[in-house]
Parts: structure tokens; C-alpha cells; sequence
């Protein structure tokens, strides 16, 4: 009988709670808004109308100054906040997906090899412990300081912020996978250590690794809108929600949208993340929890 | 039970941390005669000397004192260290000045004509770092007559004298103290005026405190703190929770919300600022070489409409001024206003598009704060417009100042001018001439010779005429462009406080204070 992928399984199961369900459809709509938000929006997000600067949203349909055709209001310098919210996004999950998958990608290599190995384990482990001692907003604020404030820089930041996490994870996952008695098995029928890794340690460690990724998203953009909001993310006058939210500190008092409306877009995006990223933690590997 | 008991706990250790919270910010505000001020720069030093920008010279103006200040109203100059006018000679070579008796510094150190001679050699000696050496420029030498009189021998006949004897870099140091320590972190003892030095974390608090021997009467203030909150939206929080008492750079973007402040007042008057954009014109001080070329820089400012952002981002807070010498300046005409640049996007598309320049990268340094950033941004989208493309450089303040002096850094930059003497001269001079403009870099003698000519005589009309022929070559080379002059917008805790204002140049005088009772 044909086993069924342990993927396919937990995405089942995972589909049969409601919570993660409607976040699950969140995501979706989110990602649908995102990668189509020319059709979502005619408005450049960084074109700037000065003298339709500050308007009200939908909220405030009563008063004079609103536009209907920014159903959100616009910003302090006249630029449309929906698109702004749209194309900002965009920038926000492709950040958290790269940095994941790099993060995911090295991480799993370093833990591999730190589980395995135990000559590399020490090695390896102490670098990333190295790491470590950094808080992660700083150690990211260190390397943006040294590459220089873009995008690209960012990423870099946050990437390899999220390497040491991932190859911790990873590391502890192997050491329960290598004593597995199949492992042995092979490992004496002669199998290397390359197809050992490669076809069953990680194949073994796909549910954890599913799992942080997930995780690791939520995590991912919320630091690049935290190094936004301090300036070292994406620059001006490119849209990212952390930037939105700095840039618009100054109007708290008079136009506290402006704060509001980027604050629930990562707050909606973080928390069906997070809560994506516990269901399946519960349903591959609950040994995480711990 | 125990549960309650760990929860009773829990509660117990909660409320001793909230009760134990008190600190606001590094200070405790026990006393009423203690004006808290929030500043959202930090200052760079406290030696007036060798410091040249306002929140420096906003604590500098407390604990120093020039020979002549300029009246709030901005109309005349009266003697403030000095005793009286100064008297010139006929040819208008020498200026005799008396000082003022029974002044000290905060040491107890006299103040005596040393202390003037001393300022003059320092300010020329060029190891020394004064920020504006052509503050006594006009000056050959000088003769102390007594303890209480210096006669200035002058090379030319200066205009200006006292406007530059005013100014907050010609303020008196103690001159036995200024030898071996540092005032610029340190400025214990260093002044005559009406509050000394208490402490001080470099970039976080100043505290200075009265001078209860002050020639004027120990002022009613007793202590001047100044916080340094870099982020607005906090330094406003700060006054809305009665923790400062003052803020005196509050921005178009905050003055609705602290105008609504109870018991606070808030002031929007005219001022001699200005806020404007300088380019680099050669190509060995600029990233992009084509800054050399006048059609391009004349490009860059066609392409940018300031009617509209004035109009606007600055909420009728601020005027616009075709001239680098606004209207309130002395030597202000107004035929100035045709010297500028007129913004004209369809001109500058077609130059642009004629020379194949669309594509172009240009480097736009800037300081953090918010208005900066505002303006930054808007010139990089207007540039976008006309196929220029913008990189923004933003920095803190102080790295700001200095890299804006670098060969390397950026091909146009967003300053700031306080116009502290309200003489347009004085905006020239230091800003643009060869010697001291380190931030453009014009370094063009025609310029420099009508800037020096405006300052040799004391016609208005020929300053005037001479000061227009500046303006015109200025502007017409495209090195500079006024954006706006902001208004003087500043709140205080009136409740508690009364008589409080600034000067025309932004500086305030706690000794002028009173405390309300």
C-alpha cells in the first residue's frame, strides 16, 4: 500500500481546524492582493499630490475632504495608502519569504552537518552561538549599517539573523534522526553519508523544517518592518508597512490612520503566520513545543 | 490558596515597579523654577566658538554672552557685554568699544578687554577651529586701552561689525580656563552669562543652572534642562504629559497638535530662517560630474515646484521667497526676487531629454529630521518626473554637518540658515563665500567680490546694490534655491512660565523668564 506524503497529511488535517482554515484563506487573499495589486489599485504608490495630502478614509465619508477614489486616504504627502498598502506588502513578503528560504536553506546545511557530524557539531554550534548573543533587531541593524540601507541589504540582515535559528532547530532534529535504527541499518549496508543526509535525514526533518519556515515568516517581516520603521530597511520613498508606520509619527495626532491601517496589515499578516505556523507544529512535530 | 498568595505576590511586585518608575526621561522635575526643554537634535558642543548650529548655540546662548545682541524684535542691536555703542573714528577704521563693569566669568575670573583680544586672535588662528573666522575678518588688530576698553583697528570699513560682534560665534570664552579644558564638553566656568554649566550626557541632557552672580540679577529661572528627544511625536508626548515646560523647534507637521496643549502656549511668528538647497558645481566636489555643468543644476531646479509644497506640507506656517536673501533680512530689495529660478518641469524635461541626461543619478544629502525627510522625498519624486533620478542620503545630525563639508558625499544638499544677525550679508558670506561656504564649495570670485563689496560700506543702498549683484550671480549659476522661510513656531508651559520668546534668529534667553507664582 502506497504510504500517503506526511505533507499531504498535515495539510488535510490542518484544513479540518477552522482557526487555521480562515487563516490559511487569509494568506491566500493577501498573497492574491499582493501579487496582483496592479489590478487592485490604478494609484502609484510613490506618486506624491501634496494638495491631496492627509485626506480621511471611508470612515470619515461625511467629511468634505474625503475621496472616494481613496477609499483608505492618503498620506502626508498625497500618495494613495491602499496602493501603498499593496505594493508595501509586496515588499514585506518577498523579504520574509527570501530571508526564510535562505535562512532555511543554510540553516539546514549548518544543522545537518552539526547533528551529524559531531567533530563539525561543536564547531558550527559555537558560531551560531556567536550569533546568538546578539539581540536579532541589532545584529541585523550591525550588518545594515556595514552593507548600506536598500532593500537587498535588508534581506541579507535578516537572512542570516535567521540562520542560527534554523540550524539550532535543524541540529536538534538530526541527533533524534541519526539514532534511528533504519539509519544504522543503511549506514551498514553501506550507504554514504551524502545519501544518508540527503534522502533521509532531510527527508525525516521535512515536517520541522515546514514548520519554522512557517514560523520564521511571520518573524521575517516583522523585522523588516522593524528596520523599516527605524530607517534601515527599505528606503524612502518606497512603500514597506514599518516605513508607513515611521513616516507617519508625526501625525499621530491628526491622522492616527495613517499609524493604524499598516499596523493591522502586519498584524493580521504576522498573526495567521504564526498561527498557521503552530497548527502544523502540532500536527508533524510536537516535539517542538517543547 | 496558594494561588491567591502567588497572585497577591505577583500584584505586589507589579505595583512596586510602576510606583518606582518615576524617572522622566533621566530627570527628576521637583522644582517649579526649573524649565524643562526638549530638543530633538542634540547639540554638538557647547563652545560658541567652534560651533555653528542652532541646538549648540540654543545652549551656548545661556551660558555665554556676546558684546552686542540683536533686540527680539530683530530692529536694532543694543550692548550687552559691552557698556555702550561702539565709538568709530572718522575714516571708520577704528572702533573704540567700552565694556561692561563688574563682570565675571563663571569662575570668578574678571572679564576684562583680554578676553576680547583673546577672542579675536583665536577666532583668526586658524588651528583653532572657530567656526566663522570672518567674523573678524575686517579686523587688523586691536589695542587694549584699559581693563575696560578695546579699540579694533580696522582694514576696511565694516558694515557690519556689530551685527558680527552679535553674533552667537563672537561670544566671550574665559580665556584663562579655555587653555586647558575642553568646552565643548565641558564648559564649567567658561562664560559671563546668565547660567553655568552643571552637567551634562553628551547627546542625551544638558543642565545648567543660575548664575547667582550674574551682572544682570540672577535670573528667576534657577535650573535650565534640556532632553534630547530625537523622535517629534515623543518630544510632544513629553509636553502633553507636563514633563517639559518647552519646545522651541516644533515643525508645521506638530504645531495643530501642540497648539491644543492646555496650559500651554503656543507662538507662530516671523523669523529670519531660511530652509534651502545648495548644489556642487565642480566635479571634483560632486558624485555625478555633470553638477558642473549650469544647464544641468538649472534643470534640477526647474523641475521642482516649492509654491506647492510650501503651500501645502507647511500648513501656511512658512513663506516662500524667490531670493537666498529673504524679505526680512537687511539688504533685502525686491528685485531679488527675479534672481531665482523660476520653476518651469516642461523646460527641464526638454534640456534634459535634448542632452540625454534622462537617467542621470544624483546624490541628495540629508539631516534625519522629519522635515528634511518630508522635503527629500518630494524633490526626489519631482526629479522622477523629468528622468533625474534621486538617491537620498539621510543622516543624524551631527554627521550630517560634517559630511556635508566633504568633496565626496553628495551632489546637492537641504540646509538650514538661522539668519541669527538678520543681515543678508551674513547669509552670504559664511554660507557661499570661498573661504567659508564648506558646504557648497563656489568658490567663485565674482560672487565673493560683491559679498566682501556689500560688507565695506554702511549705505544701506549700496549694500543693497551690491548684495543684489550676489543674489544674481548666485542664483543664476544655479547653486542655490530658497525653499521656504518657516515661521517661528514654539510652545511653553504658560502656567508656569511667562515673558518667554524667542529672538529672531530662534534663540531663547531663560534669564528674560519670569516665573509665574
Amino acid at each position: 500500500m502506497k504510504r500517503e506524503n506526511q505533507v499531504v497529511v498535515a495539510f488535510r488535517k490542518l484544513l479540518k481546524n477552522k482557526l487555521a482554515t480562515f487563516c490559511f484563506i487569509l494568506v491566500i487573499i493577501e498573497l492574491i492582493l499582493l501579487i496582483g495589486a496592479p489590478l487592485f489599485t490604478k494609484f502609484d504608490p510613490i506618486e506624491m499630490n501634496t494638495i491631496d495630502r492627509l485626506r480621511p478614509g471611508f470612515w470619515a465619508a461625511s467629511d468634505p475632504r474625503y475621496l472616494p477614489e481613496h477609499w483608505l486616504g492618503t498620506d502626508e504627502l498625497g500618495r494613495d495608502i491602499w496602493a501603498r498598502i499593496l505594493y508595501g506588502g509586496r515588499i514585506s513578503i518577498s523579504v520574509g519569504f527570501i530571508s526564510t528560504a535562505v535562512g532555511i536553506t543554510f540553516g539546514t546545511i549548518f544543522g545537518m552537518l552539526a547533528g551529524y557530524y559531531k567533530k563539525l557539531d561543536n564547531i558550527i554550534m559555537r558560531i551560531m552561538d556567536v550569533f546568538f548573543t546578539f539581540p536579532g533587531t541589532l545584529l541585523a541593524m550591525l550588518i545594515v549599517a556595514m552593507l548600506g540601507i536598500d532593500v537587498k541589504n535588508a534581506t541579507i540582515a535578516i537572512s542570516i539573523w535567521s540562520i542560527p535559528s534554523f540550524a539550532r532547530m535543524i541540529r536538534g532534529r538530526v541527533l533524534q534522526i541519526k539514532e534511528e535504527e533504519y539509519i544504522t541499518a543503511i549506514r551498514s549496508l553501506g550507504a554514504t553519508d551524502f545519501w544518508i543526509l540527503s534522502k533521509h535525514v532531510l527527508k525525516n526533518a521535512l515536517p520541522t523544517i515546514i514548520v519554522i519556515a512557517t514560523m520564521r515568516m511571520a518573524s521575517s517581516i516583522l523585522s523588516i518592518a522593524t528596520l523599516s520603521y527605524l530607517g534601515l530597511g527599505v528606503p524612502q520613498p518606497t512603500p514597506e508597512w514599518g516605513g508607513m508606520i515611521s513616516s507617519a509619527k508625526t501625525y499621530m495626532y491628526d491622522a492616527p490612520y495613517l499609524i493604524v491601517i499598516p499596523g493591522i496589515a502586519i498584524v493580521i499578516t504576522v498573526i495567521c503566520f504564526n498561527i498557521l505556523g503552530d497548527k502544523l507544529r502540532d500536527i508533524l512535530d510536537p516535539s517542538l513545543k517543547d | 490558596m496558594k494561588k491567591l498568595l502567588k497572585s497577591l505576590a505577583c500584584l505586589l511586585i507589579v505595583a512596586s515597579l510602576v510606583a518606582c518608575g518615576g524617572d522622566k526621561g533621566g530627570t527628576d522635575k521637583v522644582v517649579d523654577d526649573q524649565f524643562d526643554v526638549v530638543v530633538t537634535t542634540a547639540p554638538v558642543g557647547m563652545h560658541p566658538i567652534k560651533t555653528n548650529d542652532a541646538p549648540s548655540t540654543m545652549v551656548c546662548a545661556q551660558i555665554y554672552e556676546t558684546l552686542y545682541h540683536r533686540s527680539y524684535d530683530g530692529t536694532t542691536y543694543e550692548p550687552l557685554l559691552a557698556a555702550e555703542m561702539p565709538e568709530f573714528s572718522e575714516d571708520g577704521l577704528t572702533a573704540t568699544i567700552k565694556l561692561r563693569e563688574g563682570v565675571e566669568f563663571h569662575d570668578g575670573t574678571p572679564f576684562t578687554a583680554e578676553a576680547v583680544g583673546y577672542l579675536i586672535d583665536k577666532t583668526k588662528d586658524p588651528a583653532y577651529g572657530s567656526m566663522r573666522a570672518s567674523i573678524v575678518e575686517s579686523i587688523d588688530s586691536y589695542t587694549i586701552v584699559d581693563d575696560h576698553t578695546i579699540q579694533l583697528h580696522l582694514a576696511y570699513v565694516d558694515g557690519v561689525l556689530i551685527a558680527k560682534l552679535a553674533h552667537s560665534n563672537a561670544a566671550i570664552v574665559n580665556p584663562v580656563l579655555d587653555a586647558t579644558q575642553d568646552f565643548l564638553v565641558n564648559p564649567a566656568g567658561a562664560g559671563t552669562g546668565a547660567y553655568k554649566f552643571e552637567s551634562a550626557v553628551t547627546g542625551s541632557n544638558y543642565k545648567l543652572v543660575a548664575n547667582e552672580n550674574y551682572w544682570g540679577g540672577a535670573p528667576e529661572v534657577k535650573t535650565v534642562n534640556y532632553d534630547v528627544i530625537a523622535d517629534e511625536s515623543t518630544a510632544v508626548a513629553r509636553l502633553q504629559t507636563g514633563e517639559a515646560d518647552g519646545y522651541f523647534t516644533v515643525t508645521a507637521q506638530s504645531y495643530n497638535t501642540v497648539s491644543n496643549i492646555p496650559d500651554y502656549t503656543a507662538v507662530n511668528e516671523k523669523a529670519s530662517s531660511i530652509y534651502y538647497m545648495a548644489l556642487r558645481s565642480h566635479e571634483e566636489s560632486s558624485l555625478n560630474p555633470l553638477m558642473a555643468n549650469v544647464e544641468f543644476r538649472t534643470a534640477i531646479l526647474q523641475s521642482l515646484d516649492f509654491d506647492t509644497f510650501t503651500e501645502t506640507m507647511m500648513n501656511g506656517l512658512a513663506s516662500r521667497s524667490n531670493s537666498i536673501v529673504g524679505p526680512t533680512l537687511v539688504g533685502y530689495t525686491e528685485a531679488m526676487e527675479a534672481a531665482g529660478i523660476k520653476y518651469d518641469p516642461e523646460a527641464a524635461k526638454a534640456t534634459i531629454d535634448k542632452n540625454g541626461w534622462a537617467g542621470q543619478k544624483i546624490t541628495l544629502l540629508t539631516a534625519t529630521r522629519q522635515w528634511q525627510q518630508d522635503l527629500a522625498v518630494f524633490i526626489q519624486a519631482e526629479l522622477a518626473k523629468v528622468g533625474i533620478e534621486c538617491e537620498i542620503i539621510s543622516e543624524e545630525w551631527s554627521a550630517f554637518l560634517a559630511n556635508a563639508k566633504l568633496e565626496d558625499k553628495m551632489d546637492f544638499a537641504i540646509l538650514t540658515w538661522s539668519n541669527v544677525t538678520g543681515d543678508g550679508q551674513q547669509m552670504l558670506e559664511p554660507n557661499f563665500s570661498e573661504k567659508n561656504g564648506v558646504r557648497v564649495k563656489y568658490n567663485n570670485a565674482e560672487f565673493d567680490a560683491a559679498v566682501e563689496a556689500s560688507a565695506r560700506t554702511t549705505v544701506l543702498e549700496e549694500r543693497q546694490a551690491h548684495m543684489l549683484d550676489a543674489v544674481k550671480k548666485i542664483q543664476g549659476d544655479a547653486i542655490v534655491t530658497p525653499v521656504y522661510s518657516s515661521n517661528q513656531l514654539y510652545v511653553y508651559n504658560s502656567a508656569k512660565f511667562a515673558d518667554v520668546q524667542l529672538d529672531k534668529g530662534g534663540v531663547f534667553y531663560a534669564k528674560d523668564f519670569d516665573v509665574v507664582e
